[in-house]
């Protein structure tokens, strides 16, 4: 028996989603007035869930040769999440020209650039670029510092 | 320099009117006289394009042109329109953040879920339109009037299927409140927005549907299908059908759409809105682009719109827990 | 009727071909491509903006614009699909499958020219339809009450098994996966909350969009960023000798743009389905009935035309519900509703009779808007693969701040903007274990359709599970999937 099969994996996981989510849709409410209750298709979509997972975790076992998991690069995967997480959680407090530059700078180092020419220009040229594109072609103002309340 | 200030600040009060004088002055630090200094946020707390969203672009043009400032329209959608509203709710109470309110969001939505605010969070500025409900069947359906269909459903409860626009929609709220009063029982086929329900009565696919009037109108006047009743205490210049009043049903009800800021906003702001909302509301153009989408203008200022809110409030609140969707 | 047809149409033509008529198709065309193809922004959102802007213009001027944005912002969301594997609007979605391979292989101007002459030509059959069988079509969107409408869907689901690759088990369980995030939110029937756990923001639902962005967008992201500093040896060349693709590609293809062209228009017809069904169904089919069904995902020219012929055959198809019965055919239609009748326009069985001019009207202008559009695309067919030279340390952020800016900007919402990157770095790790996008995406789509009309359906027949045979319709659509889907077993 070899856990590390990918199939075997990803069986596991998907019954591991599945279980809490039939416990979560036990938790809706039911309504006396419709006779089908708003858990039904839920429970549906998890029963696929679970039977997938069976069948991948049999098709993984009986194979002869594994599938190996696949290698994840995460120190260079999770900075760049990390600064796509931290860029949306800053847009709502510094508006998003700010939040954008800050972004562009940090991610791009993370993608390698190190030539202060590009650092520096693309930035300015994005933020710049798509607030305008969007408050004046698209009619959507994006969110600016005037929210923050400083000038309040 | 700040004694200059507020002298001028009294001095533009005072020319405000004397009722506008009276309750601005006590207090609070005269925010109205300079307001509005930047751009005012009106919330939609639904997707741009629908009827909330229609209802407010043609004023809030021309309220920024009153107010020499620009009303910038941002659709907030979800959840029923409690997303946009909650934020109204949480945002500070200075005028530059407003709702364009509807009586779902306000008067239901709240009382259905957690949405983590009621109607006493915001305050009642303006109502701006009020578009009565529709009890409407298929043209060659054999219930020619109210009394007919009532008939009907008392001998077969549950035999007749009505579409609504979504379930806990005040469309849903009324009727339900309706049956319970006159004692029949209808099938209830919630649908995702009133023009699918208007599809599926076309296609025969339900018996009746409870929509807004504006959605049931044309296909009244095209005669595809018969409006059986409107909810309006009269009738209205917009489509030629009768009311539920004067049927002998004392059902009276209206989805409306008005401008409601956060609790905190101090009364002198609220004033200034109402009055530059009056102004709006009283514009030809405005007045044209409202009746153009069905929509019927309705003016009430702060006390009556606050009144009609809280009663309106009351009364769903009791029929949501008869009915099972109060929440727990 | 007939009479009054060809009357009224030199008369339309004449009014259209004036230069402001012409001057704001294009004008409209450039804003829904620009809408179309930044990733998030569609053609609904825009000509929902616009619509306020069209409430003091002249009808045929309004109609003008409208119907220029309409048209650009259906084409447009194939240009990053096929460029940076990113879908503009969910209709595009197909379109990824093969364009972005083809684009790897250095055929970007190629993909593109193909997308839009497939897309010119579905937009005009489309147009051509409305024209001849708007009331046939008409009745028969009628006639779908829920029982179809879950039909539809099943038929949709079949489609899974055509884009699952290898593992079909994965393929199923990602629509399962897509189909749970599409229950987050207020339940359609009872009207209460979902797997919300108390947060507001879940309440409102996972959004389409955000997701869709999340899923292709931030997942090359993240896969680019796995790749820093190794040389890949897939540098795109970028090749634009032409952008108009041999005439003769579509003569051999004549049989498989008739397909995904029907399948357009008449999905766009049934009211509430739209543009990504119908192109995951054309895109299926062609599939399937192709002599070499395992060269499709490897950058093929069937692959993009059938989705973006089918896509664009959408927006005729789309207008028949609208036009004839007053009942919009999709979220765009029911936007342009309200933008008809601002004008004083009650688009309903009555607006043929009375005001055919106006239908005449509306036809000419979307032909003109298919032409304006045939021409931008093809000269930015020209010059968007030019984008590919920009290195991809400096792309790849770029787009990620269009990515989450329109996932904000769809509904404003920070939380949609978080959405994004949440949705897209769980994506990666799926992908990685070798789960496919696109059941997920199908999957988040179809389930807001097969569940309602689900319990509706069973609700309405006291739960008996023979109402989804009950109707000649619903019978006939769901043996035909299973035909469909023995036919694609068999062929492997």
């Amino acid at each position: 028996m070899n856990c590390k099969d990918q199939d075997v994996f990803s069986g596991g996981l998907l019954i591991l989603f599945a279980l809490p989510g039939y416990f979560c849709a036990a938790q809706i409410e039911n309504l006396k007035v419709s006779k089908l209750s708003g858990a039904f298709f839920p429970d549906v979509c998890f029963t696929v869930m679970l039977v997938c997972g069976l069948i991948l975790i049999r098709q993984g076992l009986q194979r002869e040769e594994k599938i190996p998991l696949p290698s994840i690069n995460w120190p260079k995967l999770l900075p760049v999440v990390g600064v796509l997480i931290a860029y949306v959680l800053i847009m709502e407090y510094v508006g998003f020209i700010i939040s954008t530059m800050a972004f562009m700078l940090c991610c791009m180092y993370a993608f390698g650039v190190r030539r202060k020419k590009i650092l520096l220009s693309v930035p300015i040229i994005t933020a710049f670029g798509v607030y305008y594109l969007f408050g004046k072609a698209f009619m959507i103002v994006l969110p600016g510092l005037s929210d923050l309340g400083m000038f309040q | 320099m700040k004694n200059i200030k507020s002298n001028k600040s009294i001095g533009r009060m005072l020319a405000g009117g004397v009722l506008f004088a009276m309750l601005a002055g006590y207090g609070s630090q005269s925010l109205a006289a300079d307001f509005p200094t930047r751009p005012i946020n009106l919330i939609v707390p639904y997707a741009a394009g629908g009827s909330s969203d229609l209802s407010a672009r043609p004023y809030a043009e021309e309220l920024g042109n009153i107010l020499k400032q620009p009303v910038v329209v941002m659709n907030k959608p979800g959840a029923g329109g409690a997303i946009g509203a909650a934020e109204v709710a949480r945002a500070k109470g200075n005028g530059y953040t407003l709702l364009n309110a509807s009586i779902g969001n306000i008067t239901i939505a709240p009382y259905t879920s957690n949405v983590g605010y009621d109607h006493t969070a915001l305050r009642a500025v303006a109502q701006m339109t009020d578009i009565p409900l529709a009890l409407t069947v298929k043209a060659d359906s054999s219930f020619k009037n109210l009394k007919e269909f009532v008939e009907y459903a008392k001998k077969n409860p549950g035999k007749i299927r009505y579409g609504s626009p979504g379930a806990g929609n005040i469309q849903h709220v009324t009727t339900e409140g309706w049956m319970k009063d006159i004692g029949i029982k209808l099938t209830h086929m919630p649908f995702a927005g009133a023009n699918p329900a208007i599809a599926a009565l076309l296609g025969g696919h339900v018996e009746a549907t409870v929509t807004g009037v504006t959605e049931a109108a044309p296909h009244h006047k095209s005669g595809a299908l018969r409006i059986l009743g409107i909810t309006s205490p009269a009738r209205i210049d917009m489509v030629d059908a009768p009311t539920f009043k004067e049927q002998g049903y004392d059902l009276q009800a209206g989805v409306w759409y008005g401008v409601m800021a956060p609790a905190s906003t101090p009364d002198d702001v609220v004033n200034a809105l109402a009055a530059a909302l009056k102004k709006t509301y009283d514009s030809p153009k405005v007045q044209s682009a409202w009746k153009k989408l069905f929509l019927i203008p309705s003016y009430l200022g702060p006390a009556e719109f606050g009144a009609r809110v809280k009663k309106e409030a009351a009364v769903n609140e009791q029929v949501l827990k008869d009915i099972g969707l109060h929440k727990k | 009727m007939e009479f009054q047809t060809f009357q009224a149409i030199p008369e339309a033509f004449l009014q259209v071909m004036s230069l402001t008529c012409l001057a704001w198709i294009a004008i409209g065309t450039i804003v829904g491509i620009l809408f179309g193809a930044a990733p998030g922004l569609t053609a609904t959102t825009a000509v929902a903006l616009f619509t306020p802007i069209t409430f003091y213009m002249p009808l045929n001027v309004s109609l003008s614009f409208l119907m220029g944005v309409y048209c650009g912002g259906f084409y447009a969301g194939s240009i990053p699909a096929i460029l940076i594997n990113t879908p503009g609007a969910p209709g595009n979605a197909a379109t990824v499958m093969d364009g972005y391979p083809m684009a790897k292989k250095g055929r970007a101007g190629e993909a593109l020219g193909h997308s839009i002459v497939a897309s010119w030509l579905g937009g005009t059959a489309s147009a051509f339809a409305l024209l001849i069988f708007a009331p046939l079509i008409a009745s028969m969107a009628l006639q779908f009450g829920a029982p179809e409408y879950f039909a539809v869907a099943v038929m949709g689901l079949v489609c899974i098994a055509g884009v699952s690759g290898k593992c079909l088990a994965k393929g199923v369980a990602g629509a399962a996966i897509g189909m749970v995030l599409g229950t987050v939110g207020m339940d359609p029937i009872d009207g209460l909350p979902r797997f919300t756990f108390g947060n507001l923001n879940l309440m409102g639902g996972i959004a389409l969009i955000p997701a869709l962005v999340g899923l292709f967008a931030i997942t090359e992201v993240l896969a680019k960023a796995e790749m820093i500093g190794v040389s890949t040896g897939e540098e795109i060349i970028c090749q634009v000798k032409r952008a108009l693709p041999p005439l003769k590609d579509y003569i051999t293809y004549k049989y498989l743009l008739i397909k995904s062209i029907v399948i357009g228009i008449v999905v766009g017809a049934i009211p509430g389905t739209g543009p990504t069904i119908a192109s995951w169904m054309s895109y299926n089919e062609a599939k399937r009935t192709s002599k070499h069904p395992e060269l499709f995902g490897t950058g093929i020219p069937e692959g993009i035309i059938a989705s973006e012929s089918s896509n664009n055959a959408v927006t005729g198809g789309a207008l028949i519900p609208l036009l004839t019965l007053g009942v919009p055919g999709d979220t765009v239609t029911a936007v342009l509703l309200g933008a008809l009748m601002i004008q004083g326009i009650t688009p309903g069985p009555m607006l043929m009779v009375e005001h055919y001019d106006i239908v005449a009207q509306l036809l000419i202008i979307l032909l003109v808007a298919n032409m304006v559009m045939l021409a931008m695309g093809l000269l930015g067919s020209k010059y968007f693969p030019y984008i590919l030279k920009i290195p991809f340390q400096v792309l790849m952020p770029i787009v990620a701040v269009l990515c989450i800016t329109g996932g904000y900007a769809v509904n404003t919402s920070f939380f949609d903007a978080m959405m994004v990157v949440v949705l897209g770095s769980c994506g990666y790790l799926l992908v990685k274990l070798g789960f496919p996008v696109a059941p997920i995406v199908l999957g988040l789509i179809l389930g807001p359709i097969i569940e309602p009309n689900m319990r509706r359906a069973l609700v309405g027949e006291d739960l008996n599970p023979l109402v989804f045979i009950s109707t000649p319709i619903s019978a006939g659509l769901i043996l035909l999937s299973f035909v469909l889907l023995y036919f694609m077993k068999r062929r492997g």
